[in-house]
């Protein structure tokens, strides 16, 4: 038994789930361009007013973004990993994977961010998980430091908004205990 | 009393929500059991983890950006 139906709730299946929460997993998978329908949003099926709540939130993520994706995700993988967030850390490793982000620069984020090159992408992920694990720490120079690498105000604002995403998403999993999708599994070779 | 106005049920609703923002590895089943021992349902349950995790988003926006209290909050709070 998924340590989430040991926690007592019930995963909700495409072929069980109301004709509200059927509509809602359809509109995920059209909206996120996923063929399946992964253990995070399934384990939202009880209650339809969350799913709503958590499929806005992110739908309004992925539509108003301009950061590239790799870069998203990096961010989104890099502090799942301090985290120890082991579904979402999967889940991001397997889309950084997709979007073509190499093999050492994925060891050094979960790592040692002192070995991610180039420099401006280390600064980034430094701040990222500042921002994301010791937010009152964050000062003047941890921007400056940033814009004099040629990251703009736009930019780094939409990092923290990401950060604050990669938080609130690994809170939810680690929480409810959701397992790691099996399809996501098999893509990291761990079925 | 209506259900949201028993204390008891208020604060372990607020310790749970602390608990996942805070601690949500710490989660354990009995910290949903006892909730549900008190008449809350799943459903709610959820809903309470997606506040908190809203919760400490806002919190890390506010904090990281260095954001003020605005001027009318603080009146209000008489500050």
């Amino acid at each position: 038994m998924s340590e989430f139906r040991k926690m007592g709730f019930k995963m909700i299946e495409e072929d069980s789930a109301s004709a509200e929460v059927r509509q809602l997993y359809d509109d995920f998978k059209r909206n996120f361009q996923s063929p399946t329908v992964p253990n995070y949003i399934k384990a939202f099926g009880e209650s339809p007013e969350s799913l709503r709540l958590y499929m806005g939130v992110m739908s309004s993520v992925y539509q108003n973004l301009s950061l590239p994706q790799a870069l998203t995700a990096m961010i989104c993988f890099t502090i799942a990993t301090k985290n120890q967030c082991l579904y979402c850390s999967s889940l991001h490793e397997v889309t950084c994977r997709t979007l073509g982000v190499d093999e050492d620069t994925l060891t050094a984020l979960a790592e040692d961010l002192n070995e991610v090159n180039p420099l401006r992408i280390r600064a980034i992920m430094e701040f990222a998980v500042k921002a994301a694990k010791k937010s009152k720490e964050v000062t003047a120079e941890d921007y400056e430091n940033l814009r004099n690498l040629g990251v703009s105000n736009n930019e780094i604002m939409q990092i923290v908004f990401i950060a604050g995403i990669a938080v609130f998403n690994d809170i939810l999993a680690d929480s409810f205990k959701i397992e790691v999708d099996p399809e996501v599994n098999e893509a990291l070779g761990k079925s | 009393m209506k259900r949201w106005e028993n204390p008891e049920r208020v604060r372990v609703i607020i310790e749970f929500a602390v608990k996942s923002s805070k601690y949500p590895q710490t989660v354990v089943v009995q910290d949903f059991q006892s909730r549900r021992d008190m008449g809350i349902t799943d459903d709610e349950i959820l809903q309470i983890a997606n506040v908190a995790s809203i919760a400490v988003y806002l919190d890390t926006m506010a904090d990281t950006f260095k954001v003020e209290v605005d001027q009318e909050y603080k009146n209000v709070l008489g500050q």
